[in-house]
């Protein structure tokens, strides 16, 4: 998951941008209005933080011009506006949620989870996909009651796609949302990583979780027909 | 001790008025009535006594009443009168026959004159009499006789004092009965009086009290809020409603005032204690290596820092303009601080490649408040640096025109806000091209614009070609004329 935070204090933006990387987010930061819009505009971002009171253009406007554009990213705002005035205008200019400054970062991060689950139309915070189980707060996979060790990029490979059980997801989608900017990695790295996944998912006699759609992309599905 | 009320001192003196007036008029009846009852009697009482005066004479060396000789032709005259002569020589006396063996009192006035007075007859009755002195009267006959015997008395020798007295017991019982009948009616008519006028000052002011109980059933959240004034609210009380809702407005804009004051602290402490609070969450969500909890110890750090500038300019926003701290206006030569306060923005605008204009050199004296300058000039040439545009400039020029010292602060920008207002607003901040300008806390113009306004001036932005100019305004200070620098 890819997350785009917008706030223009520095100490804030660093602490909210590291306790989000440790939680094993994918996590890109402005600290300008102007440059922000620009960074959110992209499709790139599973989910924005995004901070009122910027220097040049204010959150309020970032927020309408990304609805008027039909951008449908979802939106957090971070604001040390605490009046109902305040709250109700950003959430009726679009915001999908609303954070009042001073908070713990571990609520910020319940809140994107949560999101996050909203986003992909998830009700439950395991997500279960036959016998494979994807707990995203513990960031921990198991299948058939086996626990399953995976790397940092592995398992937001997994979480992924898991979030998106039932739909192809291009190699793309994959590379823009799971892999790091300037990660160097190479064309094929994400059917390496696919491959590796794959490996460490299956077991003897276990049904294949992870297929391939040729020229299309991955689709993670317990019960393929 | 508590002062007397309005309705206690109308009444108090209401009463008073019409007491005074009711005794007036009372007497005025009383007296006329008296005087006319009595006038007529006096008349009357006077003429008998003077018809009496003229019948004692000097007869044989002795008096004579001849009233007392001629019954017959006196008849009317003494019937049923009451009159009594002393002798003042030898101290006889003779009461008319209605009197019997009863003494009227004996008076005259000074010299023997008449003198009427209200006496008490022995039988208890009421009565009005007059006194006076007289002198037997002497016939010619009589006087030749006398020169003849040898023995010529002069009458003047027998003084005789004669009292005339009239029962007027009816009259009396009747000006008494006037007398209370004007007394009760008095106080009646006070006491009514009293009513009716309690009634009218309970009526008159009800509106008082109706403002009253409006500023009584105030709520502690209706305290600004003005009174409504009723339409029929006497003219005398309007001024006053009126001048006590300007007062509360006043109180509103004070209060609307801390509360934005409180609002704008609480919107920008929220800001630093979130970044402290997510760098200490972040420094305990695991256990880390000494160098990255000593990052975060710097962070936090940085953080503290923030939070003390951010109060202590809070702090100096809250001061100005209160009444404990108010602008203290004096003469001084402004370019001395002028220069001092830029020189080091001077040095980072010369770090940071900017091109600029340094303030004038000659003497510049103004009217104002130096401390209150301070704070202005340090966030104009604040801000000056730290919005400039790349490859940008910025000039600082003081101007005297007409009694004012005009001191401008220009610098280019890269998109000047359409709305200059919203510049002094607390809390906004301007795109910034420059790093440093992130750090702003948007308090620094409001700051200034309330120092501005402590100082009886304002402050006010323009902009032209790509170039935003803040321009002071203030008194020029006694001083030599010189040209604009």
């Amino acid at each position: 998951m890819r997350l785009l935070v917008i706030e223009d204090h520095e100490a804030l933006r660093e602490g909210l941008c590291q306790f989000l990387r440790e939680a094993g987010y994918l996590v890109d930061s402005e600290s300008g209005g102007d440059e922000g819009l620009w960074a959110a505009q992209g499709s790139e971002y599973d989910l924005v933080l995004l901070d009122l009171m910027l220097p040049g253009i204010d959150g309020l406007s970032i927020l309408r011009r990304l609805r008027a554009q039909g951008n449908p990213i979802h939106i957090l705002v971070i604001s040390a506006r605490d009046g109902l005035d305040d709250r109700l205008e950003a959430l009726d200019a679009g915001a999908d949620d609303y954070l009042v400054k001073p908070f713990p970062l571990s609520e910020a991060l319940a809140r994107v989870r949560a999101m996050l689950r909203r986003s992909f139309g998830k009700k439950s915070p395991v997500i279960r996909e036959g016998d494979l189980e994807v707990d995203p707060m513990r960031r921990s996979v198991s299948r058939a009651g086996r626990p399953i060790e995976l790397t940092a990029l592995e398992y937001r490979l997994l979480e992924y796609l898991a979030y998106r059980t039932g739909e192809v997801v291009s190699r793309t989608e994959i590379w823009e949302h799971v892999f790091e900017d300037g990660s160097g990695g190479s064309s094929n790295a994400v059917d390496v990583y696919v491959s590796y996944l794959r490996k460490k998912l299956n077991y003897e006699g276990a049904r294949e979780l992870i297929h391939t759609r040729r020229g299309q992309g991955y689709i993670l599905q317990a019960d393929k027909s | 001790m508590s002062a007397p009320s309005i309705r206690r001192s109308l009444l108090i003196r209401c009463g008073l008025g019409i007491s005074l007036l009711l005794c007036l008029l009372s007497a005025s009846i009383y007296l006329l009535v008296e005087k006319s009852l009595y006038g007529e009697l006096d008349d009357s009482i006077q003429q008998t006594a003077a018809i009496l005066s003229n019948q004692v004479e000097l007869e044989n060396d002795s008096i004579t009443y001849e009233w007392q000789e001629g019954l017959g032709t006196n008849q009317s005259l003494v019937e049923g009168a009451l009159f009594q002569f002393w002798n003042d020589g030898n101290g006889s006396t003779t009461r008319s026959p209605a009197l019997k063996w009863r003494d009227l009192p004996k008076f005259s006035g000074v010299d023997g004159a008449p003198l009427l007075r209200n006496i008490v007859l022995s039988d208890g009755h009421h009565a009005r009499a007059v006194g006076l002195r007289v002198y037997p009267f002497l016939l010619e006959d009589e006087a030749e006789a006398m020169r003849k015997r040898g023995t010529l008395v002069d009458p003047k020798s027998l003084p005789q004092t004669l009292v005339v007295a009239r029962d007027v017991e009816p009259s009396h019982r009747a000006l008494e009965r006037l007398r209370w009948i004007l007394i009760g009616g008095s106080i009646l008519t006070l006491g009514l009086g009293y009513l009716l006028i309690e009634r009218a000052i309970k009526a008159s002011l009800k509106p008082i009290h109706q403002l009253s109980d409006q500023v009584q059933d105030r709520a502690e959240h209706q305290l600004d809020q003005t009174l409504a004034i009723p339409e029929d609210l006497p003219a005398e009380l309007t001024g006053l409603a009126s001048n006590f809702n300007l007062l509360l407005s006043r109180v509103a804009i004070i209060r609307q005032r801390e509360k934005d004051f409180i609002r704008h602290a609480a919107h920008e402490l929220r800001t630093p204690i979130a970044g402290l609070r997510a760098t200490t969450d972040l420094a305990l969500s695991q256990k880390r290596d000494a160098d990255a909890y000593a990052a975060h110890l710097a962070a936090c750090q940085k953080s503290a820092m923030e939070l003390g500038e951010l109060v202590k300019r809070l702090s100096a926003l809250a001061r100005i303009g209160q009444p404990a701290s108010p602008a203290v206006l004096e003469a001084f030569d402004t370019t001395p601080l002028l220069r001092e306060c830029w020189q080091p923005f001077a040095t980072r605008a010369e770090t940071l490649g900017i091109p600029t204009t340094e303030p004038t050199s000659q003497p510049l004296p103004v009217m104002a408040d130096p401390a209150l300058l301070r704070i202005i000039l340090n966030n104009l040439f604040d801000n000056a640096v730290s919005y400039t545009s790349d490859r940008g400039r910025i000039m600082i020029r003081s101007l005297r025109e007409n009694g004012t010292v005009m001191i401008s602060v220009t610098n280019s920008v890269d998109d000047p806000p359409d709305d200059l207002d919203r510049l002094f607003e607390p809390l906004f901040r301007r795109e910034s091209s420059r790093h440093d300008a992130t750090s702003h806390l948007g308090i620094g113009l409001t700051l200034s614009l309330e120092a501005a306004r402590a100082m009886g001036t304002t402050i006010r932005a323009t902009q032209l070609d790509g170039e935003i100019c803040f321009t002071l305004t203030l008194q020029e200070g006694p001083g030599r004329n010189r040209s604009s620098s």
